[in-house]
């Protein structure tokens, strides 16, 4: 249970319903199956302009939902990990 | 998120205790060490520390790309921290790979910034150019981004040529920006909003951002505010909804894995709503991923604030 209200896809209007689907698409690109929203997105719901910037940054990380990335010296999800790590970030 | 790329588990043991004594490329332990010092105290951080990733084999663009992935994973962690989300129930990191929220708990102690007062103030780094790294001040994406500044700000931040190399982000750090200039809620007035800014670039003894968080302060709450904002969470005097405010952006600002739902209902008994806190977290989490941002690359503070037309 998120210790904040959540407005969830089928109660989203405008903005935050373009952003709803913009992220399950591009999250269900990379699995290859249809994937929701994840819940670190949800977080932000119930203020469409921070909702909006969840999505512009998974935007930016993953070139408009396409996934074509040239790999780095190191990958990045192992970048954000290591962020995470020391953040000590449960999720 | 570790077990596809190390399908061992004595490596990702390793690597959860000490990435340094784990058998793993000696560019991924720098960028472990990397991430540490970005997340710990990246005002501590200097020239040094870009040159040892130059020295694993690390392009200019590289280090803007690690600096950049890491400014975006923080307002990730914190968003999560502050939310109280639940897990995924497919995750690749945390409980996917056994760990256990104590895990988490012990592995932070040590962690967390010095209370204010017990650090060195910020202090401007040494550059000539735009930051530390390189940049590239002609490439299409920078123009376009410091034509957007310059007619919303009048001059171009010196943040936006530190970054010029990783230009896709471009559309992240100007909607951050302008996220940054006012409340996005309701019930979160401008005063506020202008504290915790403040607050937030004090814990982070970032130079860069102070220039524009003081001058946003003191149109709001004026001159005086600067100096009475470290000390205003904890002075009983303080207006109830104000210390509500800044005793949670500093939690976030600190240890954000420290957030329970208490902080929320704090917020709802001081007659803010949830809008308010996910308003006061985002501006607490944005402030601090471009502050470590700008520590970790340091960015040349600009002659101006940064204030919006």
């Amino acid at each position: 249970m998120a210790y904040v209200q959540i407005i969830e896809e089928h109660e989203a209007t405008g903005t935050v319903a373009e952003d709803y689907a913009f992220i399950s698409g591009s999250y269900s690109h990379a699995f290859g199956s249809e994937v929701p929203a994840p819940q670190v997105y949800r977080t932000n719901s119930v203020v469409p302009e921070y909702f909006r910037f969840g999505a512009v940054q998974n935007r930016v990380l993953t070139n408009d939902g396409a996934h074509d990335a040239a790999p780095g010296p190191v990958p990045e999800i192992l970048v954000m990990f290591a962020i995470s790590k020391y953040s000590a970030c449960f999720y | 998120m570790l077990l596809p790329l190390y399908p061992d588990p004595k490596i990702r043991e390793q690597i959860l205790e000490d990435p340094q004594t784990a058998p793993i490329p000696d560019v991924q332990k720098e960028m472990f060490r990397f991430a540490e010092r970005f997340v710990r105290g990246s005002w501590e951080m200097g020239p040094a520390d870009l040159e040892r990733l130059r020295a694993v084999g690390l392009s200019e663009a590289d280090i803007v790309s690690w600096a950049t992935l890491g400014s975006t994973q923080t307002w990730f962690t914190m968003s999560a921290d502050g939310g109280g989300i639940p897990m995924e129930g497919d995750a690749l990191s945390g409980p996917g790979v056994g760990l256990t929220r104590e895990h988490y708990e012990a592995s932070a102690e040590g962690l967390l910034a010095p209370a204010l007062g017990a650090g060195p103030r910020a202090t401007a780094p040494e550059t000539h150019g735009a930051s530390w790294a390189g940049t590239d001040l002609e490439a299409p994406g920078y123009l376009e981004a410091a034509r957007w500044a310059e007619e919303r700000y009048g001059f171009v931040p010196n943040l936006l040529g530190a970054v010029s190399l990783q230009p896709n982000y471009f559309r992240r750090h100007q909607l951050a920006l302008e996220l940054l200039e006012r409340p996005q809620s309701e019930k979160l007035e401008p005063r506020h909003h202008a504290m915790v800014r403040a607050l937030v670039s004090q814990l982070t003894r970032c130079a860069y951002s102070q220039t524009s968080t003081r001058a946003l302060l003191a149109r709001s709450c004026g001159d005086e505010a600067w100096d009475r904002i470290a000390h205003a969470g904890a002075d009983p005097s303080t207006d109830p909804v104000e210390r509500v405010v800044l005793d949670f952006a500093a939690k976030v600002a600190r240890h954000a894995y420290k957030v329970t739902d208490k902080d929320v209902q704090s917020f709802r008994e001081a007659g803010l709503d949830d809008a308010a806190y996910v308003d006061v977290l985002n501006t607490t989490s944005i402030q601090v991923s471009l502050d470590r941002l700008a520590n970790s690359l340091g960015v040349r503070p600009d002659g101006e604030p940064m204030l919006g037309k």
